[in-house]
């Protein structure tokens, strides 16, 4: 009964037969979440934030260098105290109904951003102290600010909302959420939740059109079928692990067969200890601690080389990166003399102790990835083997989140990714220090505060890099936590798709981003 | 009668009020804050202001005590108004609906396939307990049973659809084609059980005296089974009414390895957004299967055979946490 | 039919091989020889001579091979003495899951069957709840309150497993309170807890241990769906569900990481139950469920 079950099973499979219509000007585009809207000033997250990059132009763009180029506005200038704002719109400006973007659209979406009832949480930040935005005239804002800022003009790295589309209501709940009105190159064609979302052309844009006449997204929740998705051209694109990436290399030069890209991005891993415990109060050991860590060890295995070494708080891939800083050797002789130095000495268990305080603690683990679990799983062992008792601890994210922001995690892991003009302050300032603001590892030196002080105020670009090196020179002898590593991003693209560029923000936030990518002509996807 | 009726309906509401109870309570006091987590789901390391986490809880009511937002919810779903999603600010009547008819498509079809598979390889294996059928059926079973749904899943869809492309690698790719192979992932392991389940209530009632009794009559083997399966009619309802529930839940596991998007998937994201009101209404509907399920067990059994009116022993399909 | 005692003992042989093999882990699988000349050098070493915790990123995702017979994972340690010690949290937490599920089910089960009225209508609206309770929300409240362990884990299967069993027995005790032989006890002046205990469980009871098996593998699959929630064992702690769920993003190349807990929590359910089905069989009166 059984044998005669599978064997109708296996024909009604057989039975289906292939599928496969030309599709040579649609990408297909992998997401690993469903966007939950794609509200230009709400969306968050990575899922939402790529497809609006197609909808919609910011007024100002960042390059693939990271430079602000005009988008929607060909100039945005500050008045020589830094507190106005000058916002000019390009003419030909339009959304996908044939109607102008104006400057009533700019001051609509600047109070929608600062309006208490609108739950932009991550915009709002970079607008503070705004005190009105007001309209000159049809293609001209003007916006003031209490106090000057130094990274304020990236803030109007800004999509736009539509004053006539979303004025009615409530936005947070707007139907519009789920169909935005687009002055990108692309509109939204149709979206089956938690499937395919369709991006299509977008008539009415005034720049150059996109090559392909429809973008396909789908959510792929789970990296196994992506990457068979992947191989088997239904997906042009997925964000690649490093085996992944072993794969598609080892193909590589098959005609149709995708290739690996792989860049480096505004981010880098870090194990985090707390500043107020007495286990970690003190430098040498959170330095003894990181030179416990083989980093390049793990940088050749866990992530095939495709890594860089982290020397503090800013990525190799940042403007203002100090290259002079040489990151912590991996030296565990080294590390345990500092450790004996600190007070630290080996006990009769195998275990450190200064006085009565055992060096035993608890690693906090959110839902990371594969390899964060991993590199913890190495620390452990070395960590063990110089005497320290560190238990590690998974804890589910939303948890472990609210933990981290009370400062009430003693040790943990997190990525970190950084804005193109990181505020530095949130993370290192002591005034930060949770549950205040963002600064989880409650480091307090009074040296890089002064230093973040000016920095707030500091317009010039060169005077900016040198204090922010003088910062990261400062924070990387304090070792407040363990600076890992930067692993460059890997990503998988299809064969048949030209005009992938990258820059530090990705492949998609950046202009021209994914808007570029044009299926070759006459190749079609095998499947 | 009608008082049996109204003590069932008073009994099944107090149910439902409990398991809400329960779950608010829990999810309120477990750390975590659904501000944050919408601020956290950007992961850049800008800066959300404390005035703007407060002005999210304002929004959405977050500030209020526990009490009176249970109550409020309470209420107002009792007028089938579930609240508006803290994760997406969509109705969470219009998320659930959006979400329901892949899972009850998905669910009821590996359902009947395990009962299609199940019940028949039960009965065989239950005619000669110990034979070589029954022992091969069982280390199939167990083999099955003992796969987690992720690791099968994932093993069919990488043959399947990855190596022999004879199924669309995402459940939406080729109409029912799409969701031959989550069925499978879902009625396998249940089939298994079902089997063994069926086959140790049929082979008892072949052991019987009433079947030997038959048996000396004459009777053919079909008759004995027939009615072996007749009177294991309570137990099968007690089945029922364990699995049914199991249609609205969904189950986060397959769907994310199939890409469906399931209400497995959705409990899923609210209960790790803290998104209370998509719980709370996820748990009411399959609270209220459970009731429902449990009421018409009783019910049937108590028609098939009056004997066994409380009789209700359902071996529920022992099954993964989530 | 009645295979008899040998077949129940070959079973039950059979199943304490996974006990033995947890308790025996730390013995048969680590990089200290068991004999060694005082100089250090080995005379005879371990089965599986590697711990079960010793990364070496040199020797990552190996095939299996003479020295390592399962091969390596990630971290390049050995997956058979993974295997081996994994058994301890898997089976461990799995019979103490499926232990506990019993005690409570049975003990609550019989206790509403047995007195009825309120009490009954008492356990039966927790069964209720329990049964209509999203697993999810219960471990994901229990992992942010309590470090996750096997501890944990067997309790929290336990607290929702046990309603079956309550079902079973309750109907069971039911019945059999109304029986002969149990008026005659009464009247000879047993106390109830005696009359409970003494005639009731071990005649309701079976039915609820021919269910253990699936229990038992159903703790163990709900460990690994924990792990593949990342709230399972903690890290390094070797188990079964941790291995599959963490070596799925491996398939299909690394299949040496996947292929031996599956056939060890196959081995185990199937032990189990062949054991439950013995003991069943020997049993024809036994109101199998």
């Amino acid at each position: 009964m059984k044998r005669l079950a599978v064997a109708a099973l296996l024909l009604a499979l057989a039975a289906c037969g292939v599928r496969g219509k030309d599709q040579t000007s649609v990408i297909r585009r992998r997401l690993d979440g469903e966007p939950k809207t794609l509200n230009p000033i709400l969306a968050t997250t990575d899922a939402e934030q790529i497809v609006v990059a197609l909808l919609s132009r910011n007024l100002l763009d960042y390059d693939e260098n990271l430079n602000l180029v005009p988008g929607l506005a060909e100039e945005v200038s500050d008045s020589p105290d830094h507190l106005v704002f000058t916002v000019r719109l390009r003419p030909d400006a339009r959304w996908e109904d044939g109607t102008p973007v104006t400057s009533a659209d700019v001051v609509f979406t600047l109070n929608a951003v600062m309006d208490p009832k609108v739950p932009a949480l991550t915009r709002r930040s970079f607008f503070e102290g705004l005190v009105k935005a007001e309209a000159v005239d049809a293609r001209t804002t003007r916006v003031t600010f209490k106090t000057p800022s130094a990274g304020r003009r990236d803030a109007f790295n800004l999509w736009l909302l539509s004053a006539a589309a979303w004025k009615d209501g409530d936005l947070a709940t707007h139907p519009r959420n789920r169909n935005p009105l687009a002055n990108g190159p692309y509109r939204v064609g149709s979206w089956e939740p938690g499937r395919t979302l369709s991006l299509v052309r977008n008539t009415q844009y005034a720049g150059p059109a996109a090559p392909a006449e429809q973008v396909v997204f789908r959510v792929v929740p789970e990296t196994a079928p992506a990457f068979a998705g992947l191989q088997s051209g239904d997906l042009d694109e997925m964000r690649l692990t490093f085996a992944q990436k072993k794969d598609v290399d080892a193909k590589a030069g098959t005609p149709g067969a995708p290739r690996a890209v792989t860049f480096d991005e505004l981010s880098y891993a870090y194990f985090g200890w707390s500043n107020r415990s007495p286990l970690f109060s003190d430098r040498r050991v959170r330095r003894a601690l990181t030179m416990l860590i083989d980093r390049e060890s793990i940088n050749r295995n866990l992530y095939g080389g495709l890594a860089k070494l982290a020397n503090g708080p800013l990525p190799p891939a940042h403007w203002a990166w100090n290259s002079s800083i040489t990151p912590w050797p991996y030296d565990p002789k080294a590390a345990e003399a500092l450790l004996d130095e600190a007070g630290f000495r080996k006990g009769p268990d195998g275990i450190r102790h200064r006085g009565n305080l055992r060096f035993a603690f608890t690693f906090s683990l959110g839902m990371g990835s594969d390899v964060q679990r991993q590199m913890v799983e190495l620390a452990q062992q070395s960590f063990r083997k110089a005497g320290i008792d560190m238990q590690i601890q998974p804890l589910e994210w939303a948890a472990f989140a609210a933990k981290m922001d009370a400062g009430e995690l003693e040790a943990w892991a997190a990525a970190l990714n950084l804005d193109p003009y990181p505020d530095l302050g949130v993370s290192w300032h002591s005034a930060q220090v949770p549950p205040t603001g963002l600064n989880n590892a409650s480091y307090r030196n009074p040296e890089v505060d002064g230093l973040l002080d000016r920095l707030r105020s500091t317009f010039d670009r060169g005077e900016a890099i040198r204090l922010l090196g003088e910062v990261q020179r400062l924070v990387h002898e304090d070792e407040p936590v363990s600076f890992l590593n930067t692993p460059l991003t890997k990503w998988g693209v299809s064969g048949r798709i030209e005009g992938v560029k990258t820059s530090p923000y990705g492949l998609f936030l950046f202009w021209p981003g994914a808007s570029a990518w044009r299926p070759a002509a006459g190749s079609r996807p095998i499947s | 009668m009608l008082r049996f009726v109204l003590r069932r309906a008073a009994s099944a509401l107090l149910t439902l009020l409990g398991v809400l109870a329960l779950v608010f309570g829990l999810l309120a006091a477990a750390p975590g804050d659904p501000a944050a987590m919408a601020a956290k789901a950007g992961a850049r390391a800008s800066a959300v202001s404390p005035e703007a986490l407060a002005a999210f809880r304002t929004l959405y009511g977050l500030n209020r005590p526990p009490l009176e937002r249970f109550g409020i919810w309470v209420l107002r779903a009792a007028r089938f108004d579930f609240g508006i999603s803290l994760s997406d600010g969509r109705p969470v009547g219009a998320r659930i609906s959006g979400a329901l008819p892949a899972t009850l498509t998905l669910n009821l079809a590996a359902l009947l396939a395990a009962l299609a598979l199940g019940v028949p390889a039960g009965i065989a294996a239950a005619r000669r307990p110990g034979g070589r059928l029954d022992r091969i059926s069982g280390a199939l079973g167990d083999a099955l049973f003992a796969t987690p749904s992720f690791v099968l899943g994932l093993v069919l869809l990488l043959v399947f659809s990855g190596w022999l492309r004879l199924t669309p690698l995402f459940s939406d790719g080729g109409g029912i084609r799409g969701y031959v192979l989550p069925v499978v992932t879902l009625a396998l392991p249940t089939a298994a059980f079902l089997a063994r389940f069926v086959r140790s209530c049929v082979a008892s009632a072949l052991a019987d005296p009433a079947a030997a009794a038959g048996r000396a009559r004459g009777e053919g083997s079909g008759a004995a089974v027939r009615r072996a399966l007749r009177r294991s009619a309570a137990p099968f309802a007690a089945m029922g009414a364990a699995l049914v529930p199991s249609l609205v839940a969904g189950s986060v596991l397959v769907e994310r390895v199939f890409s469906v998007p399931g209400a497995g998937g959705l409990l899923a994201d609210a209960v790790f957004a803290r998104d209370l009101p998509t719980v709370l209404a996820l748990t009411l509907l399959s609270a209220g299967c459970v009731v429902v399920a449990a009421f018409l067990a009783d019910v049937v059994s108590a028609v098939l055979d009056p004997r066994t009116r409380d009789a209700a022993a359902p071996l529920a399909p022992a099954g993964e946490a989530a | 039919m009645n295979a008899g005692r040998p077949r129940t003992w070959r079973a039950a042989a059979l199943f304490a091989v996974f006990p033995l093999l947890a308790l025996l882990a730390p013995v048969l699988a680590r990089e200290k020889p068991w004999v060694e000349t005082k100089t250090g050098e080995t005379i005879v070493r371990a089965p599986v001579p590697f711990d079960p915790d010793a990364a070496d990123l040199d020797r990552r995702l190996q095939p299996p091979s003479w020295k390592h017979l399962f091969g390596t994972d990630e971290l390049g340690r050995d997956v058979a003495a993974r295997t081996l010690h994994g058994a301890r949290v898997s089976v461990a937490a799995g019979l103490l899951a499926s232990a506990l599920a019993l005690l409570l089910g049975a003990g609550l089960g019989a206790a509403a069957g047995w007195a009825g009225g309120a009490a009954d209508r008492g356990v039966l609206f927790l069964v209720n709840v329990v049964q209509a309770l999203p697993a999810l929300v219960l471990v994901v409240t229990a992992a942010s309150f309590l470090p996750p362990s096997f501890l944990v884990a067997a309790v929290l299967i336990a607290l929702t497993g046990w309603t079956d069993t309550a079902r079973i027995v309750r109907a069971g005790a039911k019945k059999i309170r109304e029986a002969p032989f149990v008026d005659a006890a009464r009247a000879a002046g047993a106390s109830a807890p005696r009359l409970v205990l003494v005639h009731v469980l071990p005649h309701a009871l079976p039915p609820a241990v021919a269910l253990l098996p699936y229990v038992l593998g159903a703790a163990v699959l709900t460990e690994a769906a924990l792990s593949f929630l990342g709230l399972g064992a903690p890290p390094p702690e070797a188990s079964w569900g941790r291995a599959l769920a963490e070596a799925r993003n491996l398939l299909p190349g690394a299949w040496w990481c996947v292929l031996p807990p599956a056939a060890a929590l196959f081995l185990l359910v199937l032990s189990a139950r062949r054991l439950g089905d013995a003991a069943a069989s020997r049993d024809v009166q036994s109101p199998s469920p």
